[in-house]
């Protein structure tokens, strides 16, 4: 027996009022439960459909559905992380290791040539003002991702960019920084930047996959 | 009856990398339907086991995934990457050798 497409939203929104808003946690239950209800009640003719989201519901032992939200996260979790180290240690092989070394001496370079250490710190804190307001924005564009756990964990890691700008900055205003720690700190945080945003870009891809999918049966939901 | 689940913990993902090597993809459900059937409703694959160790083969890069629309929802298939395909051999010989040293040491006789 097949449910119904009211009957799939009801369990979707069951699932929503239970406490699981993400999309892509959601839908990955929603199937198995689904078909499982559809099981029970091919087996069994006069079983109604809450009868059955009930059975399967109590099936799944005491913490429920909430076993497979972790593992979900955990898995999420785990691969981004793969993902990640696996992104920052491409930037550092030969292929890109003369690129970043440049990078260094650049911002080495630079600092020289201004000569005054409070100079570069305005100028450093004036890019990263310009640098975050340009984050912000690319956030905005994608904040349509937000009920994703893809999203939200690979996004995650553009978080802790700061951590760097602060042990950067902290170092600059508390003591006579030299500029070769600056040169690879800044180095360093470009290359987990990249880093960071391959991770985000992989998630946004997943969702946006995902909601496509999700839009889809919305949209079939619309026309009935 | 459900398989004790740290019984279970050692050969799990033995199994479902074996069942993805005959069945090319498969999802959640299905796997744990897959078991039912072949051990004749002996062993039962909770739905608990099931969904940690999938995630962790996914993460391990053993699994790849891919979602289809199929009956007003999403389904998310499994089936076996490169490195799943290259593994699942030496995963089940592991088990298989597992298995008979099991043996040996479950039919031991009590010496008179």
């Amino acid at each position: 027996m097949q449910l119904t497409k009211q009957q799939i939203e009801k369990l979707r929104i069951h699932l929503e009022e239970s406490g699981f808003k993400y999309i892509d946690v959601q839908m990955e239950i929603l199937d198995h439960v689904a078909t499982a209800v559809e099981e029970r009640m091919t087996e069994n003719a006069n079983l109604t459909f809450q009868d059955g989201v009930n059975q399967t519901q109590s099936s799944f032992g005491p913490k429920g559905f909430r076993q497979i939200e972790a593992s979900i996260i955990k898995g999420i979790s785990r691969k981004y992380n793969k993902l990640f180290s696996n992104q920052f240690i491409y930037l550092l092989n030969y292929k890109y290791i003369a690129l970043v070394l440049f990078s260094g001496f650049s911002v080495y370079k630079i600092q020289e040539l201004i000569g005054s250490q409070d100079r570069f710190l305005t100028l450093a804190i004036l890019s990263y003002i310009m640098f975050l307001v340009a984050s912000l924005t690319s956030k905005l564009k994608t904040a349509t991702y937000e009920k994703y756990m893809l999203y939200k964990i690979s996004e995650s890691y553009l978080g802790y960019r700061d951590v760097f700008v602060t042990v950067i900055f902290a170092y600059l205003y508390g003591m006579n920084a030299s500029y070769l720690f600056t040169s690879v700190a800044i180095t360093l945080y470009g290359l987990y930047y990249i880093s960071a945003v391959s991770v985000a870009k992989q998630g946004i891809l997943e969702s946006r996959q995902l909601r496509e999918k999700f839009n889809l049966i919305n949209k079939n939901i619309d026309k009935i | 009856m459900a398989i004790n689940n740290e019984l279970f913990k050692g050969t799990l993902q033995t199994i479902i990398l074996n069942l993805l090597s005959v069945n090319e993809r498969m999802y959640g459900y299905e796997i744990t339907q897959r078991v039912k059937s072949i051990t004749q409703g002996e062993l039962l694959l909770k739905e608990g086991a099931l969904y940690p160790a999938l995630h962790k083969l996914e993460a391990d890069g053993l699994l790849e995934t891919s979602t289809e629309v199929v009956d007003n929802r999403v389904r998310k298939y499994y089936s076996l990457s490169k490195e799943g395909e290259k593994k699942v051999v030496s995963k089940l010989q592991e088990a298989k050798e597992f298995i008979s040293q099991l043996q040996l040491l479950l039919n031991l006789k009590p010496t008179l």
